[in-house]
C-alpha cells in the first residue's frame, strides 16, 4: 500500500503541478472549442413522476385503516382520477409534440432532447472550418 | 382458455357456477330471517364480478436501477391489467394443492370468499399494497 509519501515522491522527476506552475503548460487544442447544434437523446429522462401526493394521502389513510379499501374508497377514486389525468395529459403532449408544433410555453428547466434540438436548430452556430 | 378450448373452458365456468349457486343456496336455506336472506347474492356471475372487482390492486412495485442499486418503486396500474391480474390470480388460488377437491369447486368457493372480502386472494393483494407502502419513500425521489 503506497503512503503519502512514497506518492508524493518524485516518479520520473514529475511531481504534480503546483498552482504557479499551471499557465507554464501550453494548451493544446485536442477538440474543437466548438458547441454542437443538438443534444444527444441517450440520458433517458427517467420516470415520470405525478400524484405524489394524491399517494401520500392514500398510503397514510391505508396505514390507519390497516388497508381496509372499504374504509379508503375516496382518496382511492381521487388517486385513480389523478392518474387518469395524469395519462391523458401526457398522450395529449406526445401528440402536439409528434404533430410537429413549435415549443409551448413550457417549465424552462426541463425541457426534453427533442424540445432543445428544436430551439437549438433556430439559432445555429456556424461551427464550419474556415 | 388454453389453446383455443372454449369447450372445456365454458365446461369449467359451469360446474364453477353450479358449486358457487349451491354453497349460496346451502346458505340461503340454513337462516330463517329474511335481513339475511337479503344479503346472500344468489346470482353467481354477480358473484364473480364482485370477487374480480374486490381483487383487483391499484398499485404495483416495479424495479427501477439507480446507481447500481435497484429500488422496488411503486407505480399505478393500468385498469386492465388491474383486471387481468385478478382474474390470474382466482384460477391460480383455484389451483392450489388440494388433492380433495376439483379445479372448479376450489374456484367456486375462491371466488365467494373474494366476493366477501375475506380469502387467499384478498390477502395476496393486501401484501401487494403492503409492499408499496413499506417502499413509498423511493416513490418520491425525483429520478432525472
Amino acid at each position: 500500500m503506497h503512503t503519502t509519501e512514497t506518492l508524493l515522491r518524485r516518479c520520473y522527476g514529475r511531481l504534480p503541478l503546483q498552482p504557479n506552475e499551471i499557465n507554464k503548460i501550453p494548451f493544446k487544442e485536442q477538440l474543437p472549442l466548438q458547441l454542437k447544434n443538438s443534444v444527444s437523446g441517450k440520458s433517458e429522462k427517467g420516470v415520470d413522476l405525478s400524484c405524489l401526493q394524491e399517494m401520500a394521502v392514500l398510503f397514510a389513510c391505508m396505514k390507519t385503516n390497516d388497508f381496509k379499501e372499504a374504509k379508503c374508497s375516496q382518496e382511492i377514486e381521487t388517486y385513480n382520477k389523478c392518474h387518469k389525468e395524469h395519462t391523458e395529459r401526457k398522450k395529449l403532449a406526445k401528440q402536439r409534440e409528434e404533430s410537429g408544433q413549435i415549443v409551448m410555453s413550457h417549465d424552462a428547466r426541463n425541457l426534453t432532447t427533442k424540445q432543445l434540438n428544436q430551439l437549438l436548430s433556430k439559432h445555429p452556430q456556424f461551427n464550419e472550418k474556415l | 382458455m388454453r389453446m383455443g378450448k372454449k369447450e372445456l373452458a365454458r365446461s369449467i365456468m359451469d360446474k364453477t357456477f353450479m358449486t358457487i349457486k349451491k354453497v349460496q343456496l346451502a346458505k340461503y336455506y340454513n337462516t330463517q330471517d329474511p335481513e339475511e336472506r337479503a344479503k346472500i347474492i344468489l346470482n353467481p356471475l354477480e358473484l364473480l364480478h364482485k370477487a374480480v372487482e374486490n381483487s383487483k390492486p391499484f398499485l404495483e412495485t416495479t424495479p427501477i436501477k439507480r446507481g447500481g442499486h435497484t429500488y422496488q418503486v411503486p407505480v399505478p396500474i393500468r385498469e386492465n391489467k388491474q383486471q387481468a391480474l385478478a382474474i390470474k390470480w382466482l384460477i391460480e388460488a383455484g389451483k392450489e394443492k388440494d388433492d380433495d377437491m376439483r379445479f372448479f369447486v376450489k374456484f367456486g368457493y375462491e371466488i365467494i370468499d373474494a366476493a366477501n372480502g375475506t380469502g387467499k386472494v384478498i390477502k395476496k393483494k393486501v401484501e401487494l399494497h403492503k409492499r408499496c407502502e413499506a417502499n413509498r419513500a423511493y416513490a418520491h425521489y425525483r429520478w432525472s
